[in-house]
C-alpha cells in the first residue's frame, strides 16, 4: 500500500501546527516575551491562510488533494467550498487572537500555552472539511474540539474566585457534551464501516440501508453539538457566559467552521450513497431556529443573546443541507461565511464596548443610546445585526437567506420553508430589539463610561469587517 | 324652431344650403416649400422640456430672490413661446402635418408596447402655441400681482411645471404620458389654488378641486388602461387602430364611459362641476391659467386625441352629451345669479368648457372633432383677458363682489375697451373670436342631427342653441354693472343740464372731480409688461377669429346662416331683456332681480358640496375609519398577542432550558434516540 504525500497541499492545516510547535519552542528559548508568541501565532494563521487562498479560485470539481491511496481515493481534499472554509477558520482564529493580544500579552506565563491551544484547535478545524475518511474525521474533530475545552476554563488569573469557577463549570459543560458526542461519533462511525465496509467516505456501496442510516444519524448527533443545533445545544449558553470573550467569538466562530465542514463531508458521502433525504436534519435546523430565537428574544445581556443567536443561526446553516441538492452544501458554507463575518463584528464591537465600562459589563442595558455616545463602535454594531437579521441595508445577510431558503424552496419541503419564514421574522425582532436600545436615548447618565481607550487594532478589526460586510451588501457574488 | 323666424334674412342671402364653412375660410395658399432646418430634437421635446427645467431652475436657482425666479419664470415661458411658435412653422413642412417623435426611449415592459412618443398636428401645435402664450402672459402678470407675496417663487415655478405638464398633454402620443401630464397637473392645480395656503378657505378649495378630480380620475385610468389593454400598446395612435379595427364591443364602451367620466371630472362638467368657482380662492394668474387653457381644456384634448374612437362609441357620445348639455345650460344660469364676478367668470368656463365636451359629443366622423380645439382656443384667449383684467380692477377696486367692481370700465378707463372685448368674446358677438368658434359648434352639432349624429347631437344643438341667449345676457349682465356710469358722471350730467347752478359750500366740484380722476389713473398703474400682455390677449380675441379661418382646420362643416341668424337673433333679445331688468337698480346689475333664496342657492352651487360630502366624502371616511378600527384592533390584535405570546414561549423555553451539565447530556442522549427512531420509522 503506497501513499502519496503532498505536504505541501495541507499547508493550511499545517502552518497553524507548525506555529503552534514554535511557540512552545520558543517559551522554551526566550523567557517572558509574550509579543513574540502572539505574532508567531500571528504569522501562521496568516501563512495558512494564504496557503488556502489559492483553493478558492480553483474550478468546479477541482481539488488540492494530499495522502493518496493507490486506489485514487485521497484521505486529504479541499475543494472550493472546503478552501473558502479553510480561509474563514484560520482567518477568523486571527481575528481573535488580535482580539485576546491586550489580555494575553499582559497575562503571565501562561500565554504560549493559550496561543498553542488556539492554533491547535484552528488547525484541527481547518482539516475537519477536507477529511476524507472517517479516522481523518474523528481525529480532526477532536483537535478542533479538546483545545477550546482549556480555552474556555484557562481564564484570567486576576478575575476572582467565583467567577474563575463559573469558567470551569462552562468549560466541564463543554467537555462532558463533547465527550458524549464523540461517543455518539464513533459509535456512528462504526455502524459507518460496519454498514459500508471501508471507512473511506469517497467511493463507499451501502450494503446494509438501514444500518447507514442509523450511522449517518448517530454521526449526525455527534457534530450536531459543535454547531449547538437544538436539542444539542445545552452547552452553548453556559459556556458562551461563563468563557473569556475572545473565546466565547473563537466558539461562536472557528469552531461553527469546523462543524460545519464536517456536516459537509457527511452529506457528500450520503449523496454519493443514497440521496435519502435526511429528516434528522430538517428536524434539527427547524428546532434550532425556532428555540433559539424565541429564547434569544428574551434575553438581556448581549453575549447571551448571542449565545442564543448563535443557536438560532445554526438551524440556518443547516436548513440546506436538509436538501439533498448539489447547491445545498455550497447554500450552507456561503450562510456559514455571512454569519461568521457579522458574528464577529458583534463581538468585536461588544468585547470593545464591555473593556470601556467598569467591571466588563455586557448587558444590553450598558450599550443603551451607543449611536450617540460612540457612533463609530455602534454603527458597525448595527451593521453586523441587520447582517444577522438579514434586512437591508445589510443586503448580504438578505441575500445569505435566499441562498439558504432556495434548495428547500426548490425541495419542495414547504413545511421546513414556512418554519424557516416564521423565523426570519422573529429574527428580526430578536436583532432590532437590540438595535433599538443601540439607537435609543442614552442611558440615566448615573454612570458615564470612563471612556477607557479602544486600541487601534481593535479599530481595524471593525474596519475590515465592517468593509467586507458593506462590499459583500454591494457586491454579493461570493454569496451567490 | 328656426321655421318662422327666418324668412327675412334668408332673402337676403345665398342659397344657405351652398354656403359651406370653406367659402368663409382663407383660400389655402400655394406656400413656397419653405427650408425647415433640422434641428436637434423636436419642439414638441423642447417646449416640454423648457418648462420644466424652468420649474426646476426656479425652484433650485432663485434662492431668496424674487427677481431672480421671475426672470427664470418668465425665461422659461418665453422659450416654450417660442418653441411652439417653431412648432407651428415645422409642421407646415411636416409630411401630413404630421410629426412624431420619442422621448426618453421606448420602456421594456414585456408585451405591452410603450414607445412614450410625443406628436404635434396642426390643432395639437395651435393649442400648444396658445398654452405657451396664456402662459407666458400668466407669468408677467404674476409678477406683478405678487410682488409683495413671500411664496412668489414657487408660484412661478408651479405655473411652470403647471405649464410643462399641459403641453405633456397636448403633445401625448401615450398613455403613459398622457396620465402623467394629467395628474401633474391635477397635483399643481392643488398647489396654485392653495397658493394662500394660510387661509382655510383656498386650502379647502384646494382640497376639494384635488379630490373631486382625483375621484373622476378613476375612471380616467381605468378607461386608459382598458384601452392600452386590449391594444397591447399604450400608443394612442395605435390604440386608435386597433380598437376602430375591432369597432364597437363592451369592452370599447366601458373603456369608452369611463374615460368620459374621468374627462368630465378634470373638465368640471356636471355632476362634478363643483370644485371649479371654489377653485376662485387662488391667485388671479393661477385662475386665469387653470380656467382659460390648461387644466380644465385638458379633457378637451385627450377626447381629441381620442377622437375617432369617441365616435363610434355611442353610449359613451350620449352620455357626454347629456353630461355636457345639462352643465352648458345649468352653469349659464348659475353665472347669471352669482353676486361676484370672479364666481361669474368661473361658472361661465363651466358653461363653456362644456360646450368644448358637447361639440366633441355632436361630432361625428364626417365633421370632426376641429370645432372644439377651436373653442379650446378661442375661449383661452377671452377667458384669460377676462381673468387678468378683473383681478387687475379687484386690485384697484378692493374685491371683485358685483357691488364693488360696479363703473369699473368708467372709473378706470384703461379696463374698459378690454373688459368690453372679453365679454363680446365670450357672448359670441361677431367678429370677436368666440363667434366663430360658436357657429362651428352649432354647424357640427346640426351637421351631426341631420346625418349620422344622432341622439347625441340633437342633444347638443338644442343645448348649445339655448346657451347662446343666456351667455349673452350673463355678459349683458357684467357688462351693465361694469359700465355704470360712475356718481361723479351721473352728478357732472345733472349739474349740465340745469340752468340752476348748485353751489356747494365746502369745496369746488369740478376741482374734486380732477384730483380724483387724477388718484384713480395713478391707482391704476400696473407694470408695463403685464400690462402688454393684457393688450396681447385683447388683440387675440379679434385676431384669434383669423386662426379660426385659417385652412388647416377641417372645412367640410356646413353652415347654417338661418341658424345662425336665429342664435344672434335670440341674443340680443336676451340681452335687451337683461338691459330691460337692469333699470331701476342702483349698481345696474340685473342679477338683483333674481329672487334672493335662488341667488343664495345658486352662489353656493345648489348645494352640490353638502351632495359630495353625503355620497363620497362621508362614506369614503367611514369605511377608512371601520377598515382603521378592524385592522387596529382586529387584525393587530393577532399580530401582538403574536408578540406576547413569543415572549412567553421564550421565557418558558429559557426556563426548561438545562443550566447544569448533566441534564444537557441526558438530553443529548434522548435526543440521539428519538432521531434514531424518526429514521428508522420514515425510511
Amino acid at each position: 500500500m503506497s501513499l502519496e504525500v503532498h505536504l505541501l497541499s495541507t499547508l493550511p492545516v499545517l502552518a497553524p501546527v507548525v506555529a503552534a510547535v514554535l511557540v512552545l519552542v520558543l517559551d522554551a528559548l526566550v523567557l517572558g516575551r509574550r509579543t513574540v508568541h502572539l505574532a508567531t501565532a500571528a504569522v501562521g494563521l496568516l501563512v495558512g491562510a494564504g496557503a488556502a487562498l489559492p483553493g478558492v479560485l480553483l474550478g468546479a470539481g477541482d481539488s488540492v488533494q494530499a495522502f493518496c491511496l493507490a486506489s485514487g481515493e485521497c484521505l486529504y481534499a479541499a475543494d472550493r467550498l472546503v478552501s473558502a472554509l479553510q480561509v474563514a477558520a484560520l482567518l477568523g482564529a486571527l481575528v481573535v487572537l488580535v482580539l485576546a493580544w491586550p489580555e494575553w500579552s499582559a497575562e503571565g506565563d501562561r500565554t504560549p500555552v493559550v496561543v498553542a491551544l488556539l492554533l491547535g484547535a484552528t488547525a484541527g478545524a481547518a482539516s475537519v472539511p477536507a477529511a476524507g475518511d472517517l479516522g481523518t474525521l474523528l481525529v480532526s474533530i477532536e483537535l478542533a474540539t479538546l483545545p477550546t475545552v482549556v480555552l474556555v476554563a484557562l481564564t484570567d488569573p486576576r478575575w476572582a474566585g467565583e467567577r474563575r469557577a463559573r469558567s470551569v463549570e462552562g468549560a466541564v459543560a463543554l467537555l462532558t457534551t463533547s465527550l458524549v458526542s464523540f461517543g455518539l461519533l464513533a459509535m456512528g462511525a462504526a455502524l459507518w464501516v460496519a454498514a459500508t465496509g471501508t471507512a473511506l467516505l469517497g467511493a463507499p456501496t451501502a450494503r446494509e440501508p438501514v444500518l447507514l442510516l442509523l450511522a449517518s444519524v448517530f454521526v449526525l448527533a455527534g457534530l450536531a453539538f459543535k454547531v449547538s443545533a437544538v436539542p444539542f445545544h445545552a452547552w452553548t449558553p453556559i459556556t458562551y457566559v461563563t468563557a473569556p470573550l475572545p473565546i466565547t467569538a473563537y466558539l461562536a466562530t472557528v469552531s461553527k467552521v469546523a462543524a460545519l465542514g464536517a456536516l459537509v463531508v457527511l452529506v457528500r458521502a450520503l449523496g454519493a450513497v443514497d440521496d435519502t433525504t435526511l429528516l434528522a436534519v430538517a428536524l434539527l435546523a427547524a428546532l434550532s431556529m425556532t428555540v433559539g430565537n424565541i429564547v434569544a428574544l428574551v434575553q438581556t445581556d448581549a453575549v447571551r443573546l448571542l449565545a442564543w443567536s448563535t443557536v438560532a443561526q445554526a438551524g440556518w446553516v443547516l436548513l440546506p443541507l436538509a436538501s439533498l441538492s448539489s447547491r445545498a452544501v455550497h447554500a450552507a458554507g456561503s450562510y456559514l461565511l455571512v454569519y461568521i463575518a457579522g458574528t464577529l463584528l458583534a463581538f468585536v464591537v461588544v468585547v470593545a464596548v464591555a473593556r470601556a465600562t467598569r467591571g466588563g459589563d455586557t448587558s444590553l442595558e450598558a450599550q443603551r443610546g451607543l449611536v450617540r455616545s460612540r457612533p463609530l463602535l455602534a454603527l458597525p454594531l448595527g451593521l453586523a445585526l441587520l447582517t444577522l437579521a438579514g434586512l437591508p441595508p445589510a443586503v448580504v445577510g438578505l441575500v445569505a437567506k435566499v441562498v439558504a431558503l432556495r434548495p428547500v424552496v426548490g425541495d419542495g419541503t414547504w413545511w421546513l420553508a414556512v418554519v424557516a419564514a416564521v423565523n426570519v421574522a422573529i429574527g428580526i425582532a430578536v436583532y432590532v430589539r437590540w438595535l433599538a436600545v443601540l439607537l435609543g436615548p442614552t442611558g440615566s447618565g448615573a454612570e458615564v463610561a470612563p471612556q477607557r481607550h479602544t486600541p487601534v487594532a481593535v479599530w481595524g478589526l471593525v474596519a475590515t469587517l465592517s468593509a467586507l460586510l458593506v462590499v459583500g451588501s454591494i457586491v454579493p457574488v461570493g454569496v451567490l | 324652431m328656426s321655421a318662422e323666424l327666418t324668412t327675412a334674412p334668408s332673402a337676403l342671402l345665398p342659397d344657405p344650403d351652398e354656403l359651406s364653412w370653406a367659402d368663409v375660410q382663407l383660400p389655402s395658399l400655394p406656400l413656397p416649400t419653405l427650408p425647415v432646418p433640422d434641428l436637434w430634437g423636436t419642439p414638441a421635446q423642447w417646449a416640454v422640456l423648457l418648462s420644466v427645467l424652468a420649474a426646476l431652475a426656479g425652484i433650485t436657482l432663485s434662492g431668496r430672490s424674487n427677481r431672480l425666479a421671475a426672470w427664470i419664470g418668465v425665461g422659461g415661458a418665453l422659450a416654450t413661446w417660442a418653441a411652439t411658435v417653431w412648432q407651428l412653422y415645422a409642421v407646415t413642412a411636416a409630411p401630413g402635418g404630421r410629426r412624431a417623435s420619442g422621448t426618453i426611449g421606448a420602456l421594456p415592459l414585456g408585451e405591452l408596447d410603450v414607445p412614450l412618443g410625443l406628436v404635434a398636428t396642426w390643432p395639437l401645435a395651435l393649442i400648444a402655441a396658445t398654452v405657451a402664450t396664456v402662459a407666458t402672459v400668466v407669468q408677467v402678470y404674476a409678477r406683478w400681482y405678487l410682488w409683495y407675496d413671500p411664496r412668489y417663487r414657487t408660484f412661478a415655478a408651479t405655473v411652470s411645471l403647471f405649464t410643462a405638464a399641459m403641453l405633456l398633454t397636448v403633445h401625448a402620443d401615450d398613455v403613459l404620458l398622457l396620465i402623467v401630464g394629467w395628474e401633474v397637473m391635477g397635483w399643481c392645480s392643488y398647489l396654485l389654488i392653495g397658493h394662500h395656503s394660510t387661509k382655510r378657505a383656498a386650502r379647502r378649495a384646494a382640497a376639494k378641486a384635488l379630490l373631486v378630480t382625483r375621484t373622476a380620475d378613476i375612471g380616467f385610468v381605468l378607461g386608459l388602461v382598458m384601452l392600452a389593454g386590449g391594444a397591447g400598446t399604450t400608443s394612442l395612435t395605435r390604440i386608435v387602430e386597433h380598437w376602430v379595427a375591432v369597432g364597437q364591443g363592451p369592452g370599447l364602451v366601458v373603456a369608452m364611459v369611463l374615460l368620459v367620466l374621468g374627462v368630465a371630472g378634470k373638465s368640471a362638467t356636471f355632476p362634478f362641476q363643483d370644485w371649479l368657482p371654489d377653485a376662485m380662492e387662488g391667485p388671479t394668474p393661477a385662475s386665469a391659467l387653470i380656467h382659460a387653457a390648461t387644466m380644465v381644456a385638458a379633457g378637451t384634448v385627450v377626447l381629441t386625441h381620442l377622437f375617432p374612437l369617441l365616435a363610434i362609441t355611442g353610449p359613451a357620445r350620449l352620455l357626454l352629451a347629456v353630461l355636457a348639455s345639462v352643465t352648458v345650460l345649468g352653469a349659464a344660469l348659475l353665472a347669471f345669479a352669482q353676486g361676484d364676478i370672479k364666481r361669474l367668470l368661473a361658472w361661465s368656463t363651466v358653461s363653456q368648457v362644456a360646450l368644448m365636451l358637447a361639440a366633441l359629443a355632436a361630432a361625428t366622423p364626417e365633421s370632426g372633432p376641429d370645432a372644439a380645439a377651436q373653442h379650446l382656443i378661442a375661449h383661452a384667449w377671452f377667458k384669460a383677458l377676462l381673468f387678468l383684467t378683473v383681478g387687475w380692477l379687484g386690485v384697484l377696486v378692493g374685491g371683485t363682489a358685483m357691488t364693488l367692481v360696479a363703473s369699473g370700465a368708467r372709473r378706470y378707463r384703461v379696463l374698459r375697451r378690454r373688459l368690453a372685448w372679453g365679454l363680446l368674446g365670450l357672448a359670441g358677438v361677431p367678429p370677436f373670436v368666440g363667434f366663430f368658434s360658436k357657429e362651428l359648434i352649432l354647424g357640427t352639432a346640426e351637421a351631426g342631427a341631420v346625418s349620422s349624429g344622432g341622439v347625441a347631437s340633437v342633444i347638443v344643438l338644442s343645448s348649445v342653441g339655448a346657451a347662446a341667449p343666456l351667455t349673452a345676457a350673463y355678459c349683458m349682465r357684467a357688462w351693465l354693472v361694469l359700465d355704470r356710469p360712475t356718481e361723479a358722471e351721473v352728478h357732472a350730467a345733472t349739474y349740465h343740464q340745469g340752468e340752476i347752478e348748485r353751489i356747494d359750500d365746502f369745496f369746488d366740484e369740478p376741482a374734486v372731480l380732477h384730483e380724483a380722476e387724477g388718484l384713480e389713473r395713478a391707482e391704476s398703474a400696473i407694470s408695463s409688461s403685464a400690462r402688454l400682455g393684457t393688450t396681447v390677449l385683447t388683440l387675440m380675441t379679434l385676431l384669434g377669429s383669423v386662426v379660426a379661418a385659417l385652412p388647416v382646420w377641417r372645412n367640410d362643416i356646413h353652415l347654417n346662416v338661418q341658424l345662425l341668424v336665429v342664435t344672434l337673433l335670440l341674443m340680443v333679445v336676451a340681452a335687451a331683456a337683461v338691459a330691460l331688468a337692469a333699470r331701476g337698480v342702483r349698481t345696474r346689475d340685473a342679477g338683483a332681480r333674481v329672487p334672493a333664496a335662488l341667488s343664495i342657492a345658486a352662489e353656493r352651487g345648489l348645494g352640490f358640496d353638502y351632495a359630495y360630502r353625503l355620497v363620497v366624502a362621508t362614506p369614503v371616511v367611514a369605511l377608512a375609519e371601520a377598515l382603521t378600527w378592524f385592522d387596529r384592533e382586529v387584525l393587530d390584535a393577532w399580530v401582538r398577542a403574536g408578540g406576547v405570546g413569543t415572549r412567553l414561549l421564550g421565557r418558558t423555553a429559557q426556563w426548561l432550558t438545562p443550566r447544569r451539565a448533566t441534564p444537557a447530556m441526558a438530553l443529548v442522549l434522548g435526543a440521539v434516540l428519538v432521531l434514531a427512531a424518526v429514521g428508522v420509522v420514515t425510511r
